[in-house]
């Protein structure tokens, strides 16, 4: 798996596009085992293209088509006879997680099952190469990470080789052995991902590195050096902004505790915004306290114990 | 008035009904087919097309530019001698066919044409990536995807269409125009022109309520 990590604007989808000639190269060639595909014609270009998969940020399904039969497409382009696209097609759906939903259309989908029926069709004439454009961007952090394992096992069971653009460095962290920096065109650092991330040599490097999720957890951490020593760490969440006013002022008009607000940081456990609370007082206090809040809709994660 | 309901000449009545029917559906048929044969081409051939090719766009576009913006009464006149050509008269309701086909089609090609442009880009470039011919893209891809603009396209070029089986009615295609028009109003007699009028709308809802099912039926987004 290899990744490339740019800014918009950098050239990554140009450079991803050039690789199954959707872009013309002015100069140059693309090489994909073995054969030089700017020196094709066009017929032999389109029997390569079956052997490079691709998918999308935005998935391009066909939406007149049901799951089945966007996942039938590339098979009928070849001309596959019905019985082996049939076979086929219940294999790719089972190894992409969407039994029962053959016969549902893409717009009856959310967007991780969009691109699963993406991966899907992307697979289904064997490919070597599988290219990924932006593949997640569309998506929240939790199916993100869901259609990232996918990748992952389908890089490791098939030994599909696969290339992915984005601009989020945790999707390389999770994923990548390999990973090239972008930066207006050219790739101005390039390496294994262990030893880019701990010997970054390029500014934009490091500006990558530091939106990752060591970096948040960098900057967690020092949000929470500002908590007094003793002080017990709370997230405090709830389903409206108005709901968390109410409760972060029912603990702060507390006598009993003294509450300090740090800021607010993303949870590890379902990716939320919270707000961090650094609260002292006696144990009884403040489990009272906490008490309250939940039964006022509110929740509140104790992260750390001093007891 | 069922007295004065019955001064009307039903059996002529319905068979005029059957004429403008016969013109609608057998010109609209022919409109369908080469009004979407017009729009492909120039959505093909167009700037950036898959078949990139400014003579063939220029020419399509100058011969639908053409016949949508001569009007229909005097096209019909025009078309006499192609007629006369075609089918050896200039009367009845087949004669009219030619003229209605010929202006409707450009018509209809253009909304095929809007039609196959509003097909997202993406899903024809996945299509590319597969390793699609361009026909497979057309056939597979381009035309099913534009499926709803098709046929809600359809539905507006039918009801045009009736327009003008209704004029062709005044040089002798027969049909609910022609009753309107000489047994109407040449006798001044008002009720056969509304009543001609009624048909002729019942017509018309009858085709958008159709029209709008099937282009439900078809939308899958």
């Amino acid at each position: 798996m290899f990744g490339i990590i740019g800014y918009s604007g950098a050239g990554k989808s140009t450079l991803i596009r050039l690789i199954n000639l959707l872009e013309k190269p002015t100069s140059g060639t693309i090489t994909i085992d073995g054969h030089d595909l700017t020196k094709l014609n066009e017929r032999q270009l389109r029997k390569e293209r079956r052997n490079i998969g691709m998918i999308f940020q935005h998935f391009n399904l066909l939406w007149s088509r049901t799951v089945a039969e966007n996942i039938a497409l590339p098979l009928e382009l070849t001309n596959t006879n019905k019985d082996q696209r049939e076979s086929r097609i219940a294999e790719l759906i089972k190894m992409v997680g969407l039994e029962g939903k053959e016969s549902a259309y893409p717009a009856q989908l959310s967007g991780g099952q969009k691109q699963r029926v993406g991966i899907a069709r992307a697979l289904a004439n064997n490919p070597k190469v599988l290219l990924c454009d932006e593949a997640t961007s569309a998506l929240d952090p939790k199916t993100t990470d869901s259609i990232l394992s996918l990748l992952s096992s389908i890089n490791q069971s098939l030994g599909i080789t696969i290339l992915l653009i984005t601009h989020e460095m945790s999707v390389i962290q999770k994923l990548c052995r390999r990973v090239a920096v972008l930066d207006h065109g050219c790739i101005v650092e390039e390496g294994s991902v262990t030893e880019v991330f701990q010997h970054p040599k390029q500014q934009i490097t490091k500006e990558f590195i530091g939106s990752s999720d060591d970096g948040r957890r960098q900057k967690a951490a020092r949000l929470r050096d500002l908590a007094p020593k003793r002080a017990t760490l709370v997230h405090l969440s709830a389903d409206n902004p108005q709901l968390l006013q109410k409760n972060l002022a029912r603990l702060l008009a507390n006598t009993n505790l003294s509450v300090k607000v740090l800021g607010t940081e993303r949870s590890d456990k379902d990716h939320q915004e919270k707000t961090l609370l650094a609260v002292e007082g006696t144990i009884h206090v403040m489990n009272d306290a906490f008490a309250a809040i939940r039964s006022e809709h509110a929740a509140i994660e104790v992260l750390n114990s001093n007891e | 008035m069922s007295e004065w309901l019955q001064t009307v000449d039903w059996p002529g009545m319905w068979l005029a009904t059957g004429q403008t029917l016969y013109m609608t559906i057998i010109s609209g048929v022919f409109t369908f087919i080469l009004g979407i044969f017009l729009g492909l081409l120039l959505y093909l051939t167009a700037k950036g097309g898959l078949f990139e090719n400014q003579v063939i766009y220029g020419l399509i576009a100058s011969f639908v530019n053409t016949f949508r913006s001569i009007p229909f009464i005097i096209l019909i006149i025009l078309l006499i001698p192609f007629t006369m050509l075609l089918l050896g008269t200039m009367i009845g309701a087949t004669a009219a066919l030619p003229a209605i086909i010929i202006g409707s089609a450009p018509f209809y090609g253009r909304l095929v044409e809007i039609g196959l442009r509003e097909v997202d880009k993406g899903v024809i470039e996945a299509a590319q990536a597969m390793g699609a011919t361009r026909w497979q893209i057309v056939l597979k891809v381009l035309l099913p995807e534009a499926m709803p603009a098709l046929s809600s396209g359809m539905t507006v070029t039918f009801i045009a269409l009736i327009g003008n089986t209704a004029m062709a009615g005044v040089i002798g295609a027969g049909g609910l125009g022609t009753i309107a028009y000489n047994e109407g109003f040449q006798t001044n007699n008002n009720l056969i022109t509304f009543i001609a009028t009624i048909i002729i709308l019942v017509i018309v809802f009858l085709i958008q309520y159709i029209g709008d099912r099937i282009t439900r039926r078809v939308d899958k987004r």
